[in-house]
């Protein structure tokens, strides 16, 4: 608990250090000149010997006197100054008091006893008892290594001689007494900035160490309470007994939804896959219908259709016409026919093309898709024809092209809702509706998804077309027929042989393993009449190029 | 609850805590005060000056001399000369004003050639300067340079020249100085006062001194006695000359030299008296000038104040005590 007012005691400690030692390296910072005065009682004035070195080199002797009185400098060896001032009374500087003055003490007898026994010795006494009247006046001594007079004010630089004890003597002839000012220049050593620094960094430094622990720890404290708080609310009987009985109700009422929802689509698959059976045996028969009954069924298509169908078949009237009768019918066979073959069962005419099956898939899988389907949408094969039809009419395709694709823009925003709502039926009416439009004999209504995607682009339920795909280039592998030329020519040409043949076999197999494969395949990808829409292949395929191919 | 002792303790801590932070911030500050370091008193006592100190009295010495010179007038020579320098140097005043200007005063160089700088801490002291050769290619002066208390200045006490074929004794180097004798030393083969009363014995008596074998002859004592009877001759008619020299105890200065022994410096008075037998001697302008009368009827005294330089070996030596140089000016002339 105290760790966190520690830490900013600690850190409020380094701080100052810090500021210490700054402020003992700048603020507190000596001064680079160390100046120190006196005023001497005397107008003698004499420094002990080192007095001149203490603070530096070279030491700048400044002397003034009041009254601008002649005023004298001197250095001289200890014994000649002393020697000089013998017994007269003077002051003695004998160091620093302070910073900022010097000590000084009186000169004479007691201080100079040392020097006494010279200056006694000297034979001029005689002069001393005069003396102390007049002020001497040292200037002009031969006893002086150096000498500065003044007015007022005088000034020497004395650098640090190499040996020796030197003195200096600052006088005044005046009745003041002088002044006297050492300066050196001083090496300023800032010994407690870093000491400082450093100590106050790593206590700083320290303190948010223990600081962070600190906040960790709370923070970890913090949680605990919180947790514990939240355990006990979140536990509370009234919040539980609330909130899961929401939760009940939500996810009921989703799931309710939900179900209801994907109940078409899952739970339609097996009932529509239940009806596909019985629809599927339709199929033949109701695929011959769709192209016609499509019409009938879905009135919303309709438009599509009315605007699509007199479309094709104004372009392609004949072969839609001739073909679509007989195609219809032919490929309502032909459709299963050709996943016969792929099942190899009927080797025959897919066996032939299956040569080239391979190499189309490959190329044509995502066409074949459509493609592949061509064969498959018996009813397609209708849509196809006239699909496969323009494809020989070329020339005419750009309109027809524009048209189907007026149509489709119109058409299919409808055949999406109805793709979503009407499976069975709507596969059969849109087929039509779409196919007939992009050639379509892809007619049936899942694969108009597959087909636009090539055609127009994504707008037909892109969703789904991808899922598709997948389907349609397995559906390929039946569909070999469905080379992307053969088409037109298959459209024609297989449609009139395999129309033949699967007549025959049609009803059979198509009837029961056609019927039931269907089903089954139906029913393993829940598609409701996914397995007739694998049509329009080759024939989309071609005039999507075209169309590309002219219109951009 | 326990949060609040804890703060407080918390707060003395960094109380305390800021208190030696503070103590140790403001000792840093305050960094002992520098306190003076005196070197120590030499053992031996330094050259009493130094070689600017020196050069500096012989410069101001050589603007005296020429001011005195230039003026005539002893006065203006009273900074710098004193003793038998500023009596002689009187003297020839008067013989440069009483011979118009013909017999100039002596030639003193004041440029040192070597110095002998006494090695004291006390006063008196006196210092010997070698002079370089005058340009008229005289002798070189020894120049007697004394100061006799600290306040004094260094004053020409005296000059000597320095006698033919004279090798002057090696002496420590200026800067070191030479050490000063007391007038009384045994060190000395001869004292140094007696040196100068022996001499003065020597030069009374001549070789009839019993002192006479403890010097080496000397061209100044020859001269002295040749000028003696000279004057003797050419006053013989007329009258009788004698002549006395009496060594003058104060100011004999001995200097030590590197072979142990020492220049002793010092001064006699020499006095010529010419007694007149008969008539009168008619005194030249200069004796007229320093007498005061241009002739005498009864007496005639020349004093001459000399200054000596000797080279005294140490004691237990045999060499003898050799006259390095010397100087016999005349300074007063009186009569009857």
């Amino acid at each position: 608990m105290l760790t966190r007012p520690f830490a900013a005691v600690l850190a409020a400690v380094g701080v100052v250090l810090v500021l210490l030692g700054v402020a003992s390296a700048t603020l507190w910072r000596a001064d680079d000149v160390l100046t120190a005065t006196a005023t001497s009682r005397t107008p003698l004035l004499v420094t002990d010997p080192g007095v001149l070195e203490l603070g530096g080199d070279p030491v700048t002797v400044r002397v003034t006197a009041p009254d601008d009185a002649p005023v004298v400098l001197a250095v001289g060896r200890d014994t000649d100054v002393l020697g000089w001032v013998g017994t007269d009374p003077w002051t003695r500087v004998t160091g620093l008091s302070s910073w900022d003055a010097l000590a000084t003490s009186a000169g004479g007898e007691g201080a100079a006893a040392g020097v006494a026994s010279s200056t006694a010795a000297e034979p001029s006494a005689g002069t001393d008892a005069a003396a102390p009247a007049p002020a001497p006046d040292p200037s002009g001594s031969d006893l002086w290594v150096t000498q500065v007079s003044g007015t007022g004010s005088a000034e020497l630089v004395w650098p640090r001689p190499d040996e020796g004890r030197w003195l200096l003597l600052a006088a005044t002839t005046g009745s003041g007494d002088p002044t006297l000012s050492l300066s050196w220049p001083r090496v300023v050593t800032t010994p407690w900035l870093w000491p400082l620094v450093t100590a106050g960094a790593l206590l700083v430094l320290v303190a948010l160490a223990v600081w962070v622990r600190a906040g960790r720890r709370a923070r970890g404290d913090a949680w605990v309470p919180v947790t514990t708080g939240a355990v006990p609310v979140a536990t509370d009987p009234h919040g539980v007994a609330t909130v899961p009985s929401r939760r009940a109700l939500r996810a009921a009422e989703q799931a309710a939804r939900d179900a209801s929802r994907r109940g078409p689509r899952t739970g339609a698959v097996p009932t529509v896959s239940g009806a596909v059976p019985t629809v599927s045996g339709a199929v033949p028969t109701v695929s011959g219908a769709t192209p016609v009954g499509a019409v009938p069924q879905q009135p919303g298509d309709d438009a599509a259709r009315a605007t699509s169908t007199p479309s094709a078949p104004g372009t392609v009237p004949e072969p839609v016409v001739a073909s679509a009768p007989d195609g219809a019918a032919v490929d309502a066979t032909g459709v299963d026919a050709p996943r016969v073959h792929g099942d190899g069962v009927l080797g025959r005419a897919p066996g032939g093309r299956p040569s080239a099956d391979p190499e189309d898939l490959a190329e044509l899988r995502r066409p074949g898709g459509s493609e592949g389907d061509g064969p498959t949408g018996g009813a397609t094969s209708a849509a196809d024809v006239p699909a496969a039809a323009p494809a020989p009419t070329t020339d005419r395709r750009p309109s027809l092209v524009e048209r189907l694709r007026s149509a489709l823009g119109r058409a299919q925003p409808t055949a999406a809702g109805t793709d979503g709502t009407g499976a069975a039926p709507g596969a059969g009416t849109r087929a039509p509706g779409d196919v007939t439009p992009s050639g379509p004999g892809v007619a049936p209504g899942e694969d108009v998804p597959v087909v636009p995607p090539r055609w127009s682009g994504p707008t037909p339920g892109a969703g789904r077309p991808g899922g598709w795909v997948p389907e349609v280039t397995e559906a390929q592998d039946p569909a070999p027929g469905t080379d992307g030329p053969a088409p037109a020519d298959a459209a024609t040409a297989d449609a009139e042989p395999a129309g033949p043949t699967p007549p025959g076999a049609a009803p059979l197999e198509p009837g029961a393993a056609a019927a039931t494969r269907g089903d089954a395949w139906r029913r393993a990808w829940g598609l409701g009449e996914g397995a007739r829409q694998e049509g329009p292949p080759a024939v989309a395929d071609r005039p999507a190029e075209d169309e590309r191919g002219e219109s951009r | 609850m326990t949060a609040r002792p804890q703060h407080a303790r918390a707060r003395r801590a960094a109380a305390a805590a800021l208190a030696v932070a503070l103590t140790a911030g403001l000792a840093g500050c305050g960094t002992p005060l520098p306190a003076p370091e005196a070197p120590a008193a030499p053992a031996v006592a330094p050259a009493a000056l130094t070689a600017g100190q020196v050069d500096r009295v012989l410069a101001d010495l050589g603007t005296v001399l020429a001011a005195g010179d230039a003026a005539l007038d002893p006065a203006a020579l009273g900074p710098r000369v004193t003793g038998p320098a500023l009596a002689v140097r009187t003297a020839e005043y008067v013989r440069q004003t009483a011979t118009a200007g013909a017999r100039t005063p002596t030639v003193l160089p004041t440029r040192a050639q070597s110095v002998v700088v006494p090695a004291t801490t006390t006063w008196p002291r006196t210092q010997l300067v070698v002079t370089e050769q005058p340009a008229d290619l005289q002798a070189q002066r020894i120049l007697v340079l004394q100061q006799p208390d600290a306040r004094s200045p260094y004053r020409l006490w005296g000059w000597a020249r320095l006698l033919p074929g004279v090798q002057l004794p090696a002496v420590a180097s200026s800067a070191t100085g030479s050490p000063v004798l007391a007038a009384d030393t045994d060190a000395l083969r001869l004292a140094p006062a007696q040196v100068l009363e022996q001499y003065a014995d020597v030069l009374t008596n001549g070789d009839a001194s019993a002192a006479a074998p403890a010097f080496a002859a000397d061209a100044f004592r020859d001269g002295l006695r040749t000028a003696r009877e000279q004057t003797a001759a050419s006053v013989a008619a007329v009258a009788t000359v004698a002549e006395s020299t009496v060594a003058v105890p104060e100011g004999v200065v001995a200097l030590g030299t590197l072979d142990g022994g020492a220049i002793v410096v010092g001064q006699t008075t020499t006095t010529t008296t010419l007694t007149v037998s008969q008539g009168s001697l008619t005194l030249d302008p200069t004796e007229a000038a320093l007498s005061g009368r241009p002739e005498v009827t009864r007496t005639l005294v020349y004093t001459y104040q000399d200054v000596l330089a000797f080279h005294v070996p140490a004691a237990g030596s045999s060499d003898p005590v050799r006259l390095l140089a010397a100087e016999h000016g005349r300074v007063s002339v009186s009569g009857e």
